[in-house]
């Protein structure tokens, strides 16, 4: 901003708020995970545009996972809307890795936390993408507990892939009382 | 006479229903936000976040709705992501909406638009993440400040933009056609500029811009002798030369 040659001054405020707020604050989600310190989960993150808008809040999800200790290097896959036959280990969607190396990967790891809107941000509702889905959980059913993180709140899930995704696997909307619920349900069954 | 760049705008009609069936699916929170972000031209999750906390804090608006609106039709995602363009038609519609929302008055606008003059020149830091590579959206967020804060100086600036550009200038990284939209987005609230001459030339000259651009130079005669015998204006001699033997 360098082209004026005299400051605006501020009519209306004396400041604003440049300080984006999350759903749920870092220190929230610290709190509220802190009893999953040091127990290890494998991620799938799901990059594809319609999560664009939750990127900070998945970030600071993915962060807060690493700060606790649950989330060891090269445990951490991204996807293009479902997990199929490549994930990637860069989260701009490069570095492909096949499927079959990526959960040969993880395979000593229990808890598999796969964070995706399942079609719910953009209400769409995509016969293949629940095929697909339903194809790779059944698949990873029998080595892995799986939870869904889904930041699209369950209210939205209605006529979209998510409602039927839901009944597959345990969803869970990405809110306070969600996340109580899984790091719970996590705790219990390790 | 509308400006020429409009033409690849959406349809009305359509962005018409667009909206309505985004107010029916989301509610009036969401409609609410949509129009308060409608005066950035381009828009990220962060500025629709931050218009939600500093105008809409008393709403207590659901975060999703933030998503809901940059997922609409109203907005148009950039190849790199984090960026958003507001679709024009979509923004002209909530715009006039914001102005009829109950309890917000005609300075909100303008009151957003300080907020983006405060968030563009407080955090220099994080705008360098962004804006390097989106320069066109930078330039259009500085100017949507300028165009509601000080018209003048925005005119005046904007002008020198466009010569710039038509002179392909090295330091100029706005195309010819980045500015005659630049112009045609911003064309309402620059109009409350004292330097109506200035106005009316870049109006003029970003309207026979586009044309020339599109290819569509025919009837240009004929167009700028139904102006009102009022408006006065001077075309840039490398745009008449272009248009020279259609006058």
């Amino acid at each position: 901003m360098n082209q004026r040659s005299r400051p605006i001054k501020l009519r209306f405020r004396d400041s604003y708020i440049t300080t984006p707020r999350l759903p749920i604050s870092k220190d929230w989600m610290i709190r509220v995970l802190n009893s999953l310190k040091g127990q290890k989960i494998a991620l799938l993150v799901d990059r594809e545009g319609s999560t664009d808008p939750f990127k900070s809040f998945i970030d600071t999800l993915i962060e807060t996972f690493q700060e606790l200790g649950c989330l060891d290097s090269g445990k951490i896959y991204y996807f293009d809307n479902a997990p199929c036959r490549y994930l990637f280990t860069k989260s701009g969607l490069t570095k492909p890795i096949h499927i079959d190396q990526a959960l040969n990967n993880i395979k000593n790891i229990q808890d598999l936390v796969i964070i995706s809107d399942a079609g719910a941000a953009r209400r769409n509702y995509y016969s293949k993408r629940l095929l697909d889905t339903i194809l790779f959980l059944d698949s990873i059913r029998e080595a892995h507990k799986c939870y869904w993180l889904n930041p699209v709140p369950g209210f939205q899930w209605k006529y979209s892939t998510a409602e039927d995704i839901a009944k597959h696997v345990d969803m869970i909307s990405l809110d306070i009382a969600g996340l109580e619920r899984f790091a719970s349900t996590i705790n219990v069954s390790s | 006479m509308d400006l020429y760049i409009r033409k690849v705008w959406s349809r009305p009609d359509i962005v018409v229903s667009q909206i309505i069936r985004f107010e029916r699916s989301f509610g009036p929170d969401a409609f609410r936000l949509a129009c308060h972000c409608s005066v950035l031209p381009a828009i990220t999750p962060e500025l629709v976040n931050l218009i939600n906390i500093n105008f809409l804090g008393g709403y207590n608006i659901n975060p999703i709705h933030e998503a809901n609106f940059l997922l609409s039709d109203a907005c148009r995602p950039l190849f790199l992501h984090q960026m958003y363009m507001v679709e024009p038609i979509s923004r002209e519609v909530l715009l006039e909406e914001l102005q009829d929302l109950p309890k917000i008055s005609w300075k909100r606008p303008f009151e957003i638009a300080e907020f983006l003059w405060y968030y563009l020149e407080s955090s220099p830091h994080k705008n360098s993440e962004i804006f390097p590579v989106y320069w066109y959206q930078y330039k259009l967020l500085y100017f949507t400040a300028l165009a509601y804060l000080d018209p003048n100086t925005a005119v005046l600036e904007i002008e020198e933009l466009l010569k710039s550009a038509i002179d392909n200038s090295s330091n100029c990284r706005v195309s010819e056609q980045g500015v005659c939209e630049l112009f045609a987005l911003l064309s309402d609230p620059l109009f409350a500029t004292n330097l109506i001459d200035t106005y009316h030339d870049l109006y003029i000259n970003t309207h026979l811009l586009a044309r020339i651009e599109m290819e569509e130079t025919d009837g240009i005669a004929k167009e700028l002798k139904g102006l009102p015998s009022d408006i006065k204006y001077t075309i840039y001699p490398e745009i008449l030369k272009h248009i020279e033997h259609k006058l």
